[in-house]
């Protein structure tokens, strides 16, 4: 490290500089092998990862986010070496010529070549059309589907406009070819960011337009640099090929998840794999903070406040990890909740993946292992109106002491994890809520959104937010409630905003501090009638 | 060549366009009506008209039945109402004068903005992020002007966008297709773009920068026609094959239909006078489809020299037209998964586009509908373009005089809302078809906790139940029947579904309305059909209709016995309007929220909420509207057979006693007998307690009875014993004592153990020597092994009650955790009392789950 260059700052603007930067980091490691990862605090405001793999140095940039690689998670939907990339070949247009296909790998893949006798992938001249299309489409993404429906011809048509080109433009496009069942996303990335390398060449130095008049030593050919980029991103899943002193071309196939979801104050995250063990100081620190507090038990809100960092930013990093399927959230656990068994509570019992041992393994405590059918019995016996310490009783009173056998937190996540049960939330409902509600049409397309705001805002906020303000005005319902029960009106009730039954008791109670008694108890001040707690 | 065309002709797409739930209208056979006794609610006629189009003489080339525009669809019901992410339709032609583009609908799509914020993996603020982007770019402007590369206004700045976006957007920008790409369009069009604002914006023509004029129909989805007109013409190769272009950010999707080789759109009949050409027999459709028209046939000669001439007559007529393109054009919401763009992609496809496409083709083919419509649109274009017409007007003058226009708007605005689209094509005799992706009607899963992020996409609002009204008595999956145990319930108010289909009057409103005054949700079609005396098929055949349009579906009928609880998925955001509906619907009963705060505390049967029996029609009445509503569902309950400790020593017992009297018998005599009861028994058993003993004896048994069959005919060959022989004839000596040693040592023990004594309730049985037996259960009653069924068996002689005893058996295939007890009346043709009373009897030995 000590050998480092000298740079100076300014200099990180261009990314000129920022390549060759990279080049002699490049030489720096070259020695050494396995995963570095370097934080060049003061050079590079980002991370760095080098790895040396099969001969080539790997260099990742990370910029936003955190850094999940290294040795986390795999590649799921890729597997090495599963040679997913069918072909890949560079076309461009010729004005005397039309579209041609300049190099393809493998040889004979998609247009005839000598000395190659095997079928081609499919018919290019049917779908040259959409290689090289017209200007308008160009500088986009344009995948198109062979007339088999065998596989994806994924490009990305660049058309560079310029005087010195015969006709003033130059088109090309490089496409991956890959089978219709594969997923294309990453790819298209992939396609995407050969477009941008070599518009870039060739802006800089006509890279690509000059390729028949003259091969250069020091220029790596074409024909071989998409070999390599196939070869290495079927085996690695990546690739970094040293086109020529001043660009390299880097690229990672990286697996999209779905979108996570939104995490909730009184949610409660559980860890599904050791981060613990692949974080370093390289990752963000209110990530690092937040990690350290995830205990399968505490709530969002508890996370926030026990590390320190604020709940907005808690719930960004716990959705991090949530897109990453490192945890998963549930509620909060209490012995006052219900919960109801789904249909899937068949695939237990008939212990599909032998699940009976491994929920009994799950939430064994210090005692004796009891039968898998006593853990039947227990998922079985859940039922909405039947909360888990009258659950527990029951069992008590047929003789069997839940408590001295399982982990009745871990039982339950277990079945809610597993899907075999769901959480009944409770829900308060005012009738004059809803009057007003449904009365006041500003409020109807989007309700509950406030539920996602962070809880700052929500306290500062007015209770019902602003729709409930144009409401005010005209309330005759209000009156009406004035006049038969209660000297003060709902509407100024503490919980009157979750009163719309959009809102689960969960919530109140992480964003009011109040647990269930005292939420029903607050409740019971309501004017008699009004108020409806519904269980779903 | 490898056709992957999965469906061939139009008569199958017409039962296939149902998709999962295709409970469609063509099930039903005449033929299959004829061995109904009853009353036929429907005459054959009738029914046949129905099945086909209702006025088009060829039965499967017309799509399944339309109905008159009027009467569309039902009212917004919660459920059925899903994004298909269609944006817009497009008609492109090649013709003499190459590719045309003939007409779109909507006239200015809208891609939604939503659509394109594509929330990847765990940003948060969209909109922070798109900001963060765009400062991407102008650092990469900056950089390369510095790099000497600018080439001057728009040319270079598209470049070098480009590259700025994929080298520094990369992260997070591969996710943007949607705004980088519509920023990398060329200049003009981004310009355009923000100039878009009134409603007026691109309503009326302009002069451009060089005077031409800027024709507003001449771009759409920011793309000039002139251009999409080519690229959505694909060649020959693409004849009825699934077209799928992606032009970021848009999914073109269609199923191009081009002028066969032999100068027609349809392949003809051999016997080739013109009359049959023309009203083509149904069958037709199919062989032209299943032959490929590229394949220069045996008789494609023969039928050339035939079509040659007038093929030339019409040359004309059809202005060369070469080939047409139905393009639908989808704009999905990429939630960063594939599988939903996929999903998306064939449900058009699959439902709508082909069926679409082939349509046009019987239409074109019939009186080169196509492309007379096309002229027709195209000249309306041309002139309104001389005369600088605006656009809106123009749009309505060709949707008023062209059909084909009219039918593209018709089946864009309803796929686009997700309903049934109506199509009629003027041709003569008419084309009427019906167009839908099907949508589900019930959930049978929840959402799981993993997504639990896409609970709310999980339609909030749709019923959430297990029964599956598809699954036949056997428990297949038979999607073109529903079961007939299963009762309809209307999505609508029922006086207002029958003047809807009153004001329709169409030939099958009449049975359609009886049917349903006939109909109450709490009867099943089979009680429908045996109460009124009428063909059971006629009922299930009008249901389908009912369900195929949406007015509809199908639920295990209600009963007030039942228990109905809160749905988990209800969608409570529409509480504040539904209460009011329901304050409308039911003004003297409890307000919803307290109804349904009431249903939900505790699973209760549905009676007893009932004020008094008078009020009985009522609450069924309020029960049918939360269920139509998604607002309840049932709570149905599944078991299992319970295997108490008790009867598991019993069996257990009888078992050994059995094995210990067969030891005591000398097994030379009981060689054959005893040995296979030994063999089957120990082999089934696994108590652990003494599995090496069994093994042994069952082992030693069964060795010495092979070795008695297999000695004689080696003796007989008279050689003299070898020493191995002898060796093992010792051996098996050896093993035999030891055996019957053990047998003894396995008697005495089990002359130890202590009879098995049955008591009242095995469960409470806490005997010690029970202790240690955990209670079992019988996963399956339709699979199962020798000891299930000797348990199966010891229940069913503990049964008292001698009716009760006798339905064990029967009733023990419900048990499996799969069939609702509460079907078991209907399913067993029993009175629901005595099913229920009989279940009861069985309770103890039930292990019982309730869920939906």
């Amino acid at each position: 490290m000590a050998a480092l260059p000298k740079i100076p700052i300014e200099l990180m603007e261009d990314k000129e500089a920022l390549k060759k930067i990279l080049a002699s980091i490049l030489l720096l490691v070259s020695e050494s092998s396995g995963i570095q990862a370097l934080r060049l605090a003061g050079i590079f405001p980002l991370p760095v990862v080098v790895h040396r793999r099969h001969g080539l140095l790997v260099v990742h940039l990370f910029h936003g986010g955190y850094l999940f690689n290294g040795q986390s998670e795999p590649l799921k939907d890729f597997q090495a070496g599963a040679n997913m990339i069918e072909a890949i070949f560079f076309a461009r247009f010729l004005p005397q010529e039309g579209t041609r296909v300049v190099y393809q790998s493998p040889p004979g893949s998609v247009v005839p070549e000598e000395g190659v006798d095997k079928p081609r992938l499919f018919d290019f001249e049917v779908l040259s059309e959409y290689v090289i299309p017209r200007q308008a489409f160009c500088n986009r993404i344009v995948t198109i589907k062979d007339p088999d429906y065998k596989y994806h011809i994924i490009g990305h048509p660049v058309c560079i406009q310029d005087p010195k080109y015969e006709r003033n433009e130059f088109m090309f496009n490089f496409c991956i070819v890959i089978r219709v069942d594969i997923k294309p996303t990453p790819y298209k990335t992939a396609v995407r960011r050969l477009a941008g390398h070599f518009t870039e060449m060739e802006i800089q130095s006509q890279f690509l337009s000059q390729i028949d008049e003259s091969n250069t030593q020091e220029r790596r050919a074409i024909g071989p640099l998409l070999e390599i980029i196939k070869e290495d991103l079927n085996n690695y899943n990546e690739c970094n090929v040293p086109v020529d002193d001043a660009n390299t071309i880097n690229m990672k196939l990286f697996t999209i998840h779905a979108t996570p979801p939104h995490i909730k104050s009184w949610h409660v995250p559980i860890m599904k794999t050791k981060v613990n063990d692949i974080v370093d100081d390289t990752w963000d620190l209110s990530m690092q903070k937040v990690i350290k507090e995830i205990d399968g038990i505490k709530d969002v809100r508890r996370i926030a406040h026990d590390a320190d960092v604020a709940l907005n930013l808690t719930k960004i990093a716990l959705r991090h990890l949530a897109y990453y399927e490192t945890i998963i959230v549930l509620d909060m656990f209490l012995f006052g909740n219900i919960y109801q068994p789904t249909a899937e509570v068949k695939d237990f019992i008939d212990d599909k993946d032998d699940m009976q041992t491994e929920c009994g393994n799950y939430c064994l405590i210090n005692g004796p292992r009891i039968d898998n059918f006593y853990l039947c019995r227990l998922f079985t016996s859940l039922i909405t109106g039947r909360t888990l310490k009258e659950w527990i009783k029951m069992h008590l009173d047929q003789g069997f002491e839940i408590l001295k056998f399982v982990d009745v937190r871990r039982f339950i996540h277990y079945g809610l994890v597993k899907g075999l049960i769901y959480r009944v939330h409770k829900y308060a409902i005012s009738h004059q809520h809803l009057l007003e509600k449904a009365t006041s049409p500003s409020s109807h397309p989007v309700p509950a959104t406030s539920t996602a705001a962070p809880a700052a805002t929500a306290a500062t906020a007015n209770p019902g937010t602003g729709t409930l303000s144009g409401a005010t005005a005209h309330t005759p319902a209000q009156g009406h409630w004035h006049a038969t029960e209660t000297p003060t009106s709902p509407k100024d009730h503490l919980l009157y905003k979750y009163t719309d039954g959009c809102h689960p008791f969960d919530q109140i109670t992480t964003e009011k501090n109040m647990g269930d008694p005292k939420i029903m108890d607050s409740l019971r001040k309501w004017p008699k009638g009004d108020l409806e707690v519904m269980y779903r | 060549m490898v056709n992957r065309d999965p469906s061939p002709s139009l008569a199958v797409s017409a039962s296939g366009r149902l998709g999962p739930a295709p409970l469609g209208s063509t099930s039903s056979t005449p033929a299959a009506h004829q061995q109904d006794a009853p009353r036929r609610l429907l005459p054959t006629s009738k029914l046949k008209l129905w099945t086909e189009s209702r006025s088009h003489p060829n039965p499967t080339s017309a799509p399944p039945p339309a109905k008159t525009r009027s009467a569309l669809q039902m009212s917004d019901h919660p459920i059925l109402s899903v994004d298909t992410g269609l944006v817009g339709v497009c008609l492109v032609i090649r013709s003499r004068d190459g590719p045309r583009f003939v007409f779109h609908h909507p006239p200015r799509p809208i891609i939604d903005a939503v659509h394109h914020q594509h929330t990847q993996g765990t940003e948060i603020d969209q909109n922070e992020v798109e900001d963060g982007d765009d400062d991407d770019d102008d650092d990469g402007d900056g950089g390369r002007d510095g790099n000497g590369n600018g080439n001057g206004n728009g040319n270079g700045e598209r470049a070098g966008e480009d590259t700025s976006d994929s080298e520094l957007g990369d992260d997070a920008g591969y996710q943007k297709h949607g705004k980088a790409a519509a920023r990398l369009d060329n200049p003009k069009a981004s310009k355009r773009r923000t100039d878009h604002v009134g409603p007026l914006e691109s309503d009326d023509h302009y002069d451009g920068l060089e005077g031409e004029q800027v024709v507003p129909w001449e771009t759409v989805f920011d793309l000039p026609t002139k251009d999409l007109e080519s690229i959505l013409t694909p060649q020959r190769s693409f004849h009825k094959k699934r077209f799928e272009l992606h032009l970021d950010p848009l999914y073109f999707v269609s199923y191009p239909v081009h002028l066969r080789e032999d100068g027609t759109w349809k392949k003809q009949r051999k016997s080739k006078k013109d009359k049959q050409a023309k009203n083509q027999p149904p069958e037709d459709d199919r062989d032209e489809d299943d032959i490929d028209p590229l394949d220069p046939g045996p008789q494609q000669d023969l039928e050339k020299s035939v079509l040659l001439k007038p093929l030339s007559d019409d040359d004309d007529d059809h202005g060369g037209m070469t080939m047409f393109n139905a393009v639908f054009v989808l704009s999905i919401p990429e939630d960063g998964t594939d599988e939903h763009t996929f999903q998306r992609i064939h449900e058009v496809y699959d439902n709508v586009v082909k069926d679409f496409n082939k349509a046009l083709k019987h239409a074109q083919a019939q009186c080169d509908y196509v492309w007379k419509e096309s002229e027709l649109i195209m000249s309306m274009k041309e002139k309104a373009r001389e005369e600088r017409r605006p656009m809106s007007w123009l749009w309505n003058e060709i949707m008023a005089r062209s059909s084909l226009a009219a039918a593209i708007r018709d089946v864009s605005d309803a796929i686009m809302r997700s309903k049934i689209a109506t199509v009629h094509l003027a041709t003569n005799p008419p084309v009427d078809m019906s167009l839908q992706i099907p949508v589900p009607f019930y959930l049978s899963q929840l959402p799981s906790i993993i997504q639990s992020g896409q609970r709310n996409k999980g339609m909030p609002g749709l019923l959430v139940t297990t029964a599956n009204p598809l699954l036949d008595d056997d428990g297949n999956i038979d999607h073109a029947h529903l079961n007939k145990h299963f009762a309809l319930l209307l999505l609508d108010d029922k006086d207002k579904i029958i003047s809807e289909l009153q004001s329709d009057n169409t030939e099958l409103s009449a049975p359609l309305i009886e049917y349903i005054k006939l109909s109450p949700p709490t009867q099943s079609f089979l009680q429908v059909a045996q109460a009124n005396s009428i063909s059971l098929n006629d009922v299930k055949t009008l249901a389908q209709h009912l369900i195929y349009w949406r007015r509809a579906i199908p639920i295990p009928p209600l009963h007030a016995r039942d228990t109905f609880i809160v749905s988990p998925n209800c969608d409570s955001r529409k509480l504040p309007n539904a209460s009011l509906a329901w304050i409308k619907a039911f003004p003297l009963a409890p307000q919803l929220p307290t109804f349904l705060a009431t249903l939900s505390a505790a699973p209760r049967h549905y009676k007893s909420f009932f004020p008094s029996k008078d009020h009985r029609g009522q609450y069924m009445d309020m029960l049918a509207w939360l269920i139509r509503g998604g607002w309840v569902t049932q709570l149905r309950t599944f078991c299992w057979i319970m295997v108490w400790p008790e009867i598991i020593y019993e069996v257990e017992y009888e078992r050994m006693s059995n094995q210990v009297k067969a030891s005591k018998e000398p097994p030379k005599t009981s060689n054959s007998g005893s040995n296979g009861g030994n063999n089957n028994s120990s082999s089934n058993n696994n108590n652990s307690r003494r599995p090496y003993i069994a093994s042994a004896s069952s082992s030693s048994t069964d060795e010495s009875g092979s070795e008695k069959d297999s000695k004689p005919p080696l003796a007989s060959s008279n050689l003299p014993l070898t020493s191995e022989q002898i060796a093992e004839s010792a051996r098996l000596e050896r093993i035999a004592l030891k055996a019957e040693a053990e047998n003894l040592a396995f008697a005495q023990a089990f002359a130890s153990r202590p009879k098995p004594e049955a008591t009242a309730h095995p469960s409470l049985n806490n005997a010690a020597h029970l202790a240690n037996i955990a209670p079992h259960i019988i996963k399956d009653p339709h699979r199962i092994d020798e000891k299930d069924s000797l348990y199966m068996d010891a229940i069913g002689a503990r049964i008292e009650d001698e009716k009760a005893r006798k339905n064990w058996a029967r009733f023990c295939r419900y048990f499996n955790g799969e069939d609702a007890l509460e079907s078991i009346a209907l399913l067993e043709g029993m009175k629901r009392k005595e099913a229920w009373a009989i279940i009861a009897l069985y309770q103890e030995h039930l292990l019982i789950s309730r869920h939906w």
